[in-house]
């Protein structure tokens, strides 16, 4: 019974978020208003292609929006928030998580 | 030996596998309580490093223990019964503002209702510390300490940091100590204490940052 309750679960998990880097990124950007991208490929260890394909995805799919103000005289930078779509797909994630850990009765 | 060699580079080669498939794929699916906690775990991790990252603690405890330094000496210069309160007075401002034009060039941002939270905290401890210092009457020299401790305490709070929290311990005491003994000479040893334990604590958290965080 637990079994299948873990499975049903599990298979609930959304795969876009599920995924270790995209993940982490959403994790991430979930304790602050926003990111600059080089901050985010430094503290995650991505490449810059690995990162820019992750964010592509989730930006596809709404999770994440990606802005580049241009300062006159100033270097651009690529900033990445979480939107609250992203937000809302992260605390469904997590509270996933947290159900298949309580369906599993203490020893 | 060759079978001893061969197990050896199989175990080695499936262990090498195994990582790399974990670093550049994907988590475990979650299908039991041990890889869901784990997961969990991972996102706290994660979540826990970006607000450390953006609230850099250091800068305000840097700037803060450099103002704490400095107050005996030109407490003294400035002279007069409320040179504590004017002291704070102009040393206030200029640590916030220090503090926002840090934060605003930072390449991660704090949630909005945090940023806002410390800003009405650093205008308490400001106004507090003016208030305290001009009215506080013979014990006037420890009382803008009080309002530093507390304001330190709520910072401890909002940026869930045990680092500043320890400052604000160290404030805390020392504001006790000098209104309790009220004497210049345990002034400037309770402010150059609250100072160095500020710049000691905020060089500590500098250090441990990752050097990666810096680069542009």
């Amino acid at each position: 019974m637990n079994n299948e309750q873990s499975t049903n679960r599990a298979d609930q998990l959304d795969e876009t978020v599920h995924q270790r880097h995209r993940l982490g990124i959403l994790a991430f950007l979930s304790g602050v208003e926003r990111a600059e991208f080089t901050t985010i490929r430094n503290e995650l260890g991505l490449t810059d292609g690995n990162l820019n394909r992750h964010l592509a995805l989730l930006a596809d799919v709404g999770y994440v929006q990606i802005s580049k103000p241009s300062t006159p005289g100033r270097r651009t930078r690529t900033w990445v928030a979480l939107s609250p779509t992203g937000r809302e797909a992260l605390s469904a994630h997590v509270r996933t998580l947290q159900a298949l850990i309580d369906s599993v009765p203490s020893a | 030996m060759f079978d001893v060699w061969w197990v050896l580079t199989n175990v080695t080669l499936r262990g090498k596998v195994a990582a790399m498939n974990f670093a550049q794929q994907s988590l475990p699916v979650a299908q039991d309580a041990g890889d869901a906690s784990g997961q969990l775990r991972f996102v706290e991790g994660r979540r826990a490093a970006s607000r450390r990252l953006a609230a850099a603690v250091w800068f305000p405890l840097l700037i803060g223990g450099i103002a704490n330094i400095a107050a005996p000496t030109v407490v003294d210069l400035i002279g007069g019964d409320a040179a504590s309160g004017w002291y704070w007075g102009f040393a206030g401002p200029l640590i916030g503002i220090s503090c926002g034009l840090f934060y605003a060039s930072r390449p991660i941002h704090l949630p909005v209702r945090v940023a806002i939270t410390a800003a009405v905290i650093g205008i308490a401890l400001m106004v507090g510390a003016l208030f305290l210092g001009f009215s506080f009457g013979e014990s006037r020299a420890g009382a803008p300490l009080l309002a530093v401790a507390a304001g330190l305490g709520a910072f401890a709070v909002l940026y869930r940091s045990l680092l500043v929290g320890l400052v604000g311990g160290a404030a805390l005491i020392a504001a006790i100590a000098l209104i309790a003994m009220n004497t210049s000479r345990a002034e400037r040893v309770a402010y150059l204490t609250v100072g160095i334990v500020s710049c000691g604590v905020a060089i500590a958290a500098l250090l441990t940052m990752r050097p990666e965080a810096h680069q542009e």
